[in-house]
């Protein structure tokens, strides 16, 4: 049995755990809402230990990335001072950047393989991540209770550069990674994240928001996003039934409700594809990967891919990592089959 | 890679009291479980020993009945020697008769006895035929007056000369003051009793 794997929200998580059987490795995955969040560890640890048992998942360490919009990333550039370590300068520039006390989060920082030199100084940069630690702690606490020991919590780029890693090293991509409660696009080189962006889109609020435009249930609104089709599989067996006007105008009505996500989303992907050109060390982008449950998503696909111009990557079912609906039909675990794999010295 | 953990101090800190406080409910019970198996060992060497010195005790007991009993028989034994040497002396009594009529005899008219010892040996009696016949004799003390020194060897011939006696020693004659020619004398005698 694999270390555990964990995509984690406020209110949502996803396991993953994998074992080899011969040459084969098996997956084993199971998503849970958390009614509570981090204000109820005691609840959400009963919830969690009830999915894992009934995925058969064991309990033991694990990694984490979490991905929320309180989550902070964002760049520094230092002064390469000897009178003063790196640390105390990150300390003392973050605060700057921070919209609360810097007792109220957890800050660390990676040094970003980039040479800098403004006005003449040779600078240092790193990349500054922070997360409330009311949160944080919540979280973890919940997963303690659950038998799940979390050794290392990151975000999401951090597991997914070091997937992409294994399988491309050397490559420059864009990740995109539309999650429950927030949308991670980053930048990775090499397993490491040259930038990241955790942004309010969720996929929670496109499914409230087609909910509350389109007569459908959640459920069905949520294999709508899922699906590769906007009317592929059994989520809309009624509507696709009917005529081909009708057909045509559900098409024409998700396009109208989740367009305008997709193009911030599409915006805020060039943004970042420019980012890499100008602010980092020159390289080509070798191109998107999109992942998460909304991967397969026709219309997210040609928004991102008419933005950037780039070639769009599956990152399922490369490097050890789970192939698109392994772990499950209705859920991605992309993100945590990433933390899963996360490296570890003596673990295979 | 980019390698950073957001895991609070607090958490971490936690986990390693939590830890500590696992090793040493670990090492506690190990410490229990030593114990319990030390005690139960004990208590069962304990109820070994116990019931070995129950099982002495009651012997001690069946041997101080043992002693008890045989204290008894001692004390019983002793009562029966006493009766023994009384009944010895009573079957004697006719002897000392006779051997008082043989003195009586043997005394001039005119000597008397004014003492007579009878040292009676029931051991010399009893083991009669032993060998140890000369350890302890009986024998008969005579003291008494006489009118003269002639008077006293008559009465110590006669004395030998009966019988009763198998030797008959003058211990002392001692003359009494006076201004008359015959004086009187007083005299010792000791003579060991013969075998009948």
């Amino acid at each position: 049995m694999s270390m555990v794997g964990i995509d984690a929200g406020e209110a949502y998580l996803c396991l993953a755990q994998w074992s080899v059987r011969g040459n084969l490795r098996t997956w084993r995955a199971m998503e849970v809402a958390l009614a509570g969040g981090s204000a109820d560890p005691g609840g959400s640890a009963r919830r969690i230990r009830a999915a894992a048992k009934a995925a058969d998942i064991l309990g033991g360490p694990a990694v984490c990335a979490i991905c929320t919009p309180k989550v902070d990333v964002f760049p520094l550039t230092l002064r390469a001072v000897a009178s003063e370590s790196l640390d105390e300068q990150v300390a003392v520039q973050a605060v700057d950047r921070l919209n609360c006390s810097p007792t109220e989060v957890v800050l660390d920082y990676a040094r970003l393989p980039v040479e800098m030199t403004r006005d003449g100084e040779h600078g240092v940069s790193v990349l500054v991540f922070a997360v409330p630690r009311a949160l944080a702690e919540g979280l973890l606490r919940a997963l303690d209770r659950a038998g799940f020991e979390v050794e290392r919590l990151m975000t999401p780029a951090c597991a997914l550069a070091a997937a992409l890693a294994r399988s491309d090293p050397g490559e420059r991509y864009v990740v995109v990674f539309p999650a429950h409660e927030a949308t991670s696009i980053s930048v990775v080189e090499a397993g490491h994240v040259l930038l990241e962006r955790i942004l309010p889109w969720s996929v929670r609020g496109l499914v409230g928001h087609m909910h509350s435009e389109l007569d459908l249930e959640e459920e069905q609104c949520r294999r709508l996003l899922f699906q590769e089709s906007a009317l592929a599989g059994a989520a809309i067996e009624p509507l696709a039934a009917e005529a081909p006007s009708t057909r045509g105008s559900l098409e024409g009505a998700l396009r109208e409700i989740l367009g305008p996500f997709f193009q911030d989303l599409s915006r805020e992907v060039a943004g970042c594809v420019g980012y890499s050109d100008s602010f980092l060390r020159r390289a080509q982008i070798a191109g998107i990967v999109l992942t998460g449950p909304m991967a397969g998503n026709a219309l997210l696909r040609e928004f991102v891919a008419k933005a950037s111009d780039l070639p769009l990557i599956e990152l399922e079912g490369r490097a050890g990592l789970p192939r698109r609906g392994e772990c499950g039909a209705d859920f991605a675990c992309t993100p945590a089959a990433s933390c899963a794999l996360w490296p570890q010295e003596g673990r295979s | 890679m980019t390698v950073i953990n957001l895991i609070p101090g607090v958490i971490l800190e936690q986990r390693a009291s939590r830890k500590c406080l696992h090793r040493w409910a670990g090492r506690l019970i190990a410490c229990g479980v030593v114990l319990a198996i030390a005690y139960i060992g004990i208590m069962r060497v304990a109820a070994g020993t116990r019931s070995e010195v129950q099982r002495l005790s009651e012997r001690v007991e069946q041997l101080q009945g043992r002693f008890q009993g045989a204290e008894s028989v001692i004390g019983e034994r002793d009562r029966l020697a006493t009766r023994l040497a009384a009944i010895a002396s009573i079957s004697n009594a006719p002897r000392t008769g006779w051997y008082l009529e043989q003195v009586g005899t043997a005394l001039t008219p005119q000597a008397y006895l004014n003492y007579v010892g009878f040292e009676h040996c029931l051991v010399a009696e009893g083991k009669s035929g032993s060998g140890k016949k000369g350890e302890c004799e009986s024998s008969l003390v005579l003291r008494g007056y006489a009118p003269g020194h002639g008077d006293v060897g008559e009465v110590l011939r006669a004395l030998k000369a009966c019988g009763a006696f198998n030797e008959v020693t003058l211990a002392a004659v001692t003359e009494l003051p006076g201004e008359s020619s015959r004086r009187d004398v007083r005299f010792h005698l000791e003579c060991r009793l013969a075998e009948r």
